[in-house]
């Protein structure tokens, strides 16, 4: 039996609209359950993340399969929260994207440079902006492996369908 | 959307043969194509060193795909030698492997890789993973731009 779960992304960004706007994109996802959170700053980032290390997966804890950082925000940056994540052993393995408004080459390089496994520059409109994080969560659910718990359901149900395919054409 | 330009790190001649024509469907992705046999000889070639040395400019790519079990040099000491580099640490890596293991997704995670693929186990699997990969790589990501 295939035991779906949902994939969990947490989110630093300071911008309330922003903030709607990508949680509003990922809900319409549909095919596989995204659990959202969003924090303001980096530095509740890294006390969400700490948090989340220290509870156990049972008790719905844990942590995100995925973080995404704005590069701007206030107390703490994109860039110094990356820096962060990838100091701490008991988190350096999450994949962190970082998403910025500029596509300022330096900011680029800087974001792969420290350990980002993406960097997504925020397109204009709402419809561009769905478009990208929907592919986002393709990626990041049915293309490549994540480090907590491995799949989610996505590819999970490709398998099964594949062992049931392999079964009838015993019988 | 921009083309990108990629090099597939595999020691398996017969991995690189599928990737290769796996990457014919996705031209609309792909701008250029090379092929390193394992992780020295993609140093070499991304330092112009060794058998690359008189080969001219050096072009680094938009993307590496890198295997896992390599005879000479590693998966993981490659990705720690890129890492380590000022020239080649802003090289999104994708490692391709046979088997992912928790512990090694996360090892990889941890060494800064951007994704950790399962090599699928036929030509269709394989051409859908590099559609999707290559898709994702020119235009839902940004990826450092190069020169040439």
């Amino acid at each position: 039996m295939v035991v779906s779960r949902t994939f969990k992304v947490l989110i630093a960004e300071d911008d309330l609209e922003d903030q709607m706007l990508t949680g509003d994109a990922f809900e319409n996802e549909g095919k596989i359950t995204i659990q959202v959170e969003f924090v303001l700053d980096g530095v509740e980032l890294m006390q969400r993340l700490d948090e989340m290390a220290l509870t156990p997966v049972e008790d719905e804890g844990g942590l995100p399969d995925l973080v995404i950082v704005d590069l701007k925000m206030p107390r703490m940056g994109g860039f110094e929260a990356l820096q962060a994540i990838k100091l701490d052993k008991r988190i350096r393995m999450l994949p962190v994207i970082v998403m910025s408004v500029s596509n300022a080459p330096e900011n680029i390089e800087e974001a792969f440079d420290q350990g980002a496994s993406g960097f997504i520059c925020k397109p204009v409109t709402y419809e561009e902006l769905k478009e990208k994080l929907f592919d986002l969560a393709h990626y990041w659910t049915n293309v490549t492996m994540l480090p907590i718990r491995g799949k989610v359901a996505g590819s999970d149900h490709v398998v099964e369908s594949r062992a049931i395919l392999r079964n009838l054409a015993r019988n | 959307m921009k083309r990108i330009a990629i090099i597939m790190v595999d020691d398996d001649e017969d991995d690189r043969m599928l990737f290769e024509d796996a990457v014919q469907a996705s031209k609309e992705n792909i701008k250029d194509t090379q092929f390193s046999i394992d992780g020295v000889d993609l140093l070499e070639r991304l330092r112009g060193e060794g058998a690359y040395a008189d080969k001219g400019d050096v072009k680094l790519p938009d993307l590496i795909i890198l295997d896992l079990n390599m005879p000479r040099m590693n998966g993981y000491e490659v990705l720690e030698e890129l890492g380590n580099d000022k020239l080649f640490d802003n090289i999104p890596v994708v490692v391709m492997s046979t088997s992912g293991a928790e512990c090694d997704v996360q090892r990889c995670y941890s060494l800064g890789a951007s994704g950790f693929i399962i090599k699928p186990d036929s030509y269709e699997g394989v051409v859908e993973t590099v559609k999707s990969l290559t898709e994702y790589w020119s235009t839902t990501m940004t990826v450092p731009a190069r020169t040439a």
